[in-house]
């Protein structure tokens, strides 16, 4: 079967420092399975295009609300623009972007097809070379979209270029197992091992998850680190990361790394017109956080906090 | 827009001075106000009034050589050896035998208000302390920042007024605005703000003293070879009179300069037979004996090299208000002493470490007081700028132990000078690399890096020095501007040229629209060659008459300010019985001509070319209407012209016209030749320029503001304008030949997670390597989070050290002025 291997991207950001080794380019691909509430990246869960209105440096001129064909577009509480999202009629030549002074309204994702992507990152080889450095796929998942991923990745893979992938875990086995050769390392997401909890907050259970991380260490386990947001009243706990060390030293995984959880994200859900859901004592302190870390690595993990 | 951080992260290597005494020195610099110490002058002064009539070199001899020998000696508790250019820890000398004008001015109060309306100061620091002490009576304010006291003030004003008509700006100003034809074009330059200021009263700079010689023979070894040549010649026409002339002039102040040191000497057995304290008697008697030795002796270990190292370089800053004079590959002329010294067992590293921590104090204590609309440019930095690393005359990396040690100096002393960079060389080992790497991330704002090879290929083909000497002398004269030590002329065209301002005059026939003074007549282009053209016409007069005209001030500094002592320690002045003005260097094409803003003319031009010639969303005569009103309802424009491609995105749209604008740029300024008959030499540099500039500039069709400040550096992209990322915007950069220009800058700035740990580093390393693979020249790093500079501008008190990189150099952020503040602030902070 010819699949048509183009993906949605929502931002490709050079010189990513904690997503692998050497200097890397990281791609965002867009549209997510899971729904985490603490996401900072709420842009990559639909798989769609998206209007973003960045608030700060919007000037209530209201001249997207002008040229709205659809009149999808209303001044709020504040007099700036409230967008009736469900109202858009997703024109391809976007006015309301078009119009906009000060750049604040943007559309998020792009099409792009596994050359031009490659095309785009190949220009930095320079600096792949030498530092030993690549790309790595971020998201959203990127996994969610395979045909794409596997075209890039042969691309990619004739000339050596190192491509990892950051991971939910929830994906189709079948479709990314083919492919599984060409990526050089997984930054695998573990949020939480109870799957009702899990279910509550990403809006699916973790069953997938854990069956695929298992399969995959049976491939692979050297090329796999643990990746986990640590989320207050989720798996900031010492039980969580015990059980934690135990399925990493039953499946041979011996890297991890902890990502503390972080409000900079809270403002594009707002200029994506959602709300944020997460509490307050979702933050976990520092010296918590190291001890998490600490139990990891005396269970002889080499773990890191980012 | 993923994951940035904007959390105050704490820098990752914080250092703190080694000894005791260092920190003595440098606590004491950072609270000490600023004076303006008319000493040197008062005896200059009263040297002149007693010369008439003397030949021309041995005048400056004379004046020059009796200040000196009559300086009073200062010696502070805590330092390890002498010498200081005045008798404050910071005092700058108001040299009016350069330029007389403005110090009138300024005692007039009008400076004041000429510079307040183009630069800004910081009011933090040293600054601070000034504002506090003067507003105790007995002490005015010079200049915005310098105290005076109300007894120096009358001394000063008398030499002024002594030399009206006879200072260097009088005297070339007597020339050139009678007999010059373009002199009006300069006139109005500067009223347009095409230009900056004119610089008379610091002219020099740009050159490093052949210090290995001076140390080697010791200077009494140079009066000898002096004498010699004085010996064996005999007058058969004018020319060998006056070799003769420059020979006395330089024996008279070479032994003036010993004599100086001797009194340093004296001073300090004075103090020892004061002191209650055994060891700091002990200290001031070995200091005295080294005094006594040096400079006119070689030294015989390596403390008493720091201390002629010291007399030799200080003694040149006090010759003239030098900008880039610097102490060049310090790290190969020092090592022969300090390895002789380890092997013994003479001394021991932690001892190496507190002399080179407390020469970073000392070189930073000298001030300068110049014209403020120029002074207030470089923020008053003397851009001292100490180069390591590189390679030997063989091509092998020549990092050793004494290159690590002044890393760790800068490390654990943070002072702004001297700036330090790296030649850099694939071969240099992994230890120093990020020893390096640990100095950018003190957030120091250096060392900066530079790729050896691309020099060593434009000098190649500037000078044709064998590459050999190349490698070895290989040093920095200024900020960014490469130049071979101790063997090349230091006179520098150093005006800027204001790129926006050609823009603007292209745009409208010739016309500068904020203060209608008219050019060369132009037709007002309809499209983007049209413009092109106009823009070539103007860059060529804007920089041509420039040149030209700086001439004529080259010809008043000969007659009025020859270098004397810079002459007898470069080469091959002695030799050839020629001064510096005369071209007795070995390379005299050093002279360049500065510009800033050209990143702001190429991104216009590319708007011009999307809007104007393929979009076809206006005419130009609409996009320049738009530029002139500032945008006034032509938002949607506006944004249209922000849209267009821009330079540092990797996009040839933009990048192309950079390479193009930019070897048109090297084409007009090597079309003519400097006061010595050699081609003028490219090169490209900022400092702030960019934003008094800016203030000057009307809106501009890259979608910029009226009065926004201009791009800074040389190749880093408008800010927020690098849309593509870090890669992209290199990428860019590496696309011009930098080989064509001597010098040329690019500002990265990175959050200090980004760049954590030795992981961190290599990513620095690399980063810099592919850049320089890819053949860019310079990169340097402020390495600072956002939110740490907002909070120094709110509270500057609970910031005094701290440091950041301003252009090619750095400044203590709270002593910057607001605009530049915010520039750097605004500049893309690359971050995970």
């Amino acid at each position: 079967m010819i699949e048509r291997a183009e993906g949605a991207v929502f931002d490709i950001q050079d010189l990513a420092v904690t997503d692998g080794a050497g200097l890397r380019t990281v791609v965002f691909l867009k549209g997510c399975p899971l729904r985490c509430r603490w996401c900072a990246n709420p842009e990559g869960q639909e798989r769609g295009r998206e209007l973003m209105n960045v608030r700060s440096t919007c000037e209530r001129c209201m001249a997207c609300a002008s040229v709205c064909p659809s009149g999808a577009v209303s001044v709020g509480s504040d007099g700036g623009p409230v967008f009736a999202r469900e109202a858009c009629s997703r024109c391809a030549d976007t006015p309301c972007v078009a119009r906009c002074p000060t750049r604040s309204l943007r559309t998020v994702g792009r099409e792009w097809t596994a050359d031009a992507l490659y095309a785009r990152v190949r220009q930095n080889a320079i600096f792949y070379r030498n530092s030993g450095g690549g790309v790595t796929l971020s998201g959203g998942e990127p996994l969610a979209q395979p045909a794409f991923v596997r075209e890039f990745l042969s691309r990619c893979a004739a000339v050596g270029l190192s491509v990892g992938v950051e991971t939910c875990g929830f994906f189709d086995w079948e479709s990314v197992e083919p492919f599984i050769r060409n990526i050089a390392f997984f930054f695998f997401d573990v949020k939480c091992l109870d799957d009702a909890v899990h279910r509550r907050v990403t809006g699916q259970g973790n069953e997938r998850i854990l069956g695929n991380l298992e399969r995959l260490a049976a491939l692979c386990a050297d090329r796999i680190t643990v990746s986990v947001p640590v989320i207050g009243g989720v798996n900031a706990s010492a039980n969580f990361f015990g059980a934690l060390a135990r399925l990493c030293a039953r499946l041979g995984i011996a890297k991890a790394r902890l990502l503390p959880y972080h409000t900079l994200g809270v403002s594009k859900y707002e200029g994506l017109g959602r709300a944020y859901l997460m509490p307050d004592s979702a933050a976990v302190e520092p010296e918590e956080i190291g001890r998490f870390a600490e139990l990891l690595r005396a269970s002889g993990i080499e773990c890191r906090i980012d | 827009m993923n994951g940035q951080i904007d959390v105050p992260v704490s820098r990752e290597i914080a250092g703190a001075p080694s000894t005791a005494n260092v920190r003595l020195m440098r606590d004491r610099y950072l609270s000490e106000p600023l004076y303006v110490d008319v000493e040197y002058i008062r005896h200059y002064t009263d040297a002149h009034r007693r010369t008439d009539g003397m030949n021309a070199f041995e005048r400056r001899a004379e004046c020059h050589a009796w200040a000196l020998e009559h300086l009073t000696p200062s010696i502070r508790d805590g330092e390890p050896f002498a010498g200081g250019k005045t008798r404050y820890v910071r005092g700058a000398i108001p040299y009016c035998n350069y330029a007389c004008g403005y110090v009138l001015r300024e005692l007039r109060h009008e400076e004041q208000e000429a510079q307040d309306s183009v630069t800004d100061l910081g009011t933090g620091g040293g600054i601070g302390a000034g504002r506090e002490i003067s507003g105790k009576g007995g002490y005015s304010f010079f200049g915005g920042k310098f105290l005076l006291s109300h007894e120096d003030r009358e001394t000063l004003k008398s030499c002024a007024e002594y030399f009206r008509g006879k200072c260097m700006q009088d005297v070339g100003d007597a020339l050139w605005k009678s007999v010059y034809p373009q002199a009006s074009y300069i006139e109005n330059g500067w009223k347009a703000v095409l230009y900056t200021a004119p610089h008379d009263p610091a002219p020099e700079g740009r050159f490093v003293l052949d210090f290995e010689t001076a140390l080697a023979e010791g200077l009494n070894g140079v009066i000898a070879r002096a004498r010699a040549k004085i010996a064996e010649a005999s007058v058969t026409d004018w020319e060998s009179a006056e070799r003769i002339y420059f020979r006395r002039a330089c024996v008279r102040v070479l032994e003036a300069t010993i004599a100086w040191a001797r009194n340093y000497a004296a001073a300090a057995r004075d103090l020892a037979a004061g002191e209650g304290d055994e060891a700091r008697k002990a200290e001031l008697l070995a200091i005295a004996e080294r005094c006594e030795r040096v400079p006119a002796e070689p030294p015989r270990d390596f403390r008493e090299a720091i201390q002629a190292f010291w007399f030799v370089y200080l003694a040149g800053h006090i010759e003239g208000s030098h900008l880039g004079y610097s102490p060049g590959r310090f790290d190969r002329y020092m090592y022969p002493y300090y390895k002789r010294d380890i092997d013994a067992g003479r001394i021991s590293n932690d001892e190496v470490l507190e002399l080179l921590e407390a020469l970073r104090v000392k070189m930073t204590e000298i001030e300068y007081v110049a014209s403020f609309s120029w002074e207030g440019l470089g923020s008053g930095n003397l851009f001292q700028n100490m180069m390591l690393g590189g390679v030997d005359e063989h091509g092998r990396p020549a990092d050793n132990e004494l290159s690590m040690l002044i890393l760790q100096s800068a490390i654990n002393c943070r002072t702004t000078q001297p700036t330090l960079s790296i030649w850099y060389d694939d071969g240099l080992s992994d230890e120093f690399l990020l020893k390096a790497a640990e100095c950018v991330k003190t957030g120091c704002g250096f060392p900066a890096w530079f790729n050896l090879r691309v020099f060593a290929q434009h000098e190649l083909q500037k000078s044709g020095a064998p590459l050999s000497v190349i490698r070895k002398y290989a040093a920095m004269g200024g900020c960014t501007e490469p130049t071979l030590e101790g063997m090349s002329h230091g006179i520098v065209q150093a005006g800027f040229v204001n790129h926006g301002k050609i823009l603007e005059l292209a745009m409208n026939g010739g016309v500068d629209p904020r203060t209608g003074i008219a050019f060369t007549a132009t037709a007002v282009p309809t499209n983007t060659d049209e413009l092109l053209a106009a823009y070539e016409v103007h860059m060529r007069d804007a920089i041509g008459n420039w040149q030209r005209y700086w001439n004529y001030a080259m010809a008043a500094h000969r007659q009025t300010c020859p270098l004397i002592f810079s002459s007898a320690l470069v080469r091959d002045c002695i030799a050839r019985g020629k001064s510096l003005d005369d071209g007795g260097a070995v390379c005299n094409g050093t002279p360049t001509t500065l510009s800033s803003g050209l990143v702001n003319a190429v991104n216009s031009i590319a708007a011009v070319r999307k809007l104007v010639d393929e979009d076809r969303v206006c005419t130009f005569g609409e996009l320049r209407a738009a530029c002139l009103s500032d945008w006034e309802g032509r938002g949607d424009l506006r944004r249209r012209a922000l849209d267009a491609p821009k330079w540092g995105n990797n996009d040839d749209a933009a990048d192309r016209v950079y390479e193009d604008l930019f070897d048109r740029y090297c084409d007009v300024v090597a079309a003519q030749k400097n006061y010595l008959g050699e081609p003028y030499d490219p090169s490209m540099l900022a400092i702030t320029t960019h934003t008094p500039f800016g203030k000057a500039c009307g809106a501009t069709p890259d979608g910029r503001s009226a009065g926004d400040a201009l791009a800074d550096g040389v190749t880093s992209p408008y800010p927020g304008t690098d849309v593509n990322g870090p890669f992209a915007v290199l990428l860019s950069s590496s696309k011009i030949d930098h080989t064509r220009i001597r010098g040329g800058l690019h500002n990265m700035k990175f959050h200090p997670k980004t760049i954590w740990g030795v992981e961190g580093s290599k990513k620095l390393l690399s980063l810099i390597k592919s850049y320089f693979d890819r053949n860019g020249f310079q990169l340097q790093f402020n390495v600072v989070d956002g939110r740490m500079l907002r909070d120094a501008q709110a509270r500057p008190e609970l910031y005094r050290d701290l440091i950041v990189r301003v252009a090619g150099f750095s400044a203590f952020f709270v002593e910057l002025g607001k605009p530049v503040q915010d520039q750097i602030i605004a500049r893309t902070e690359h971050s995970l």
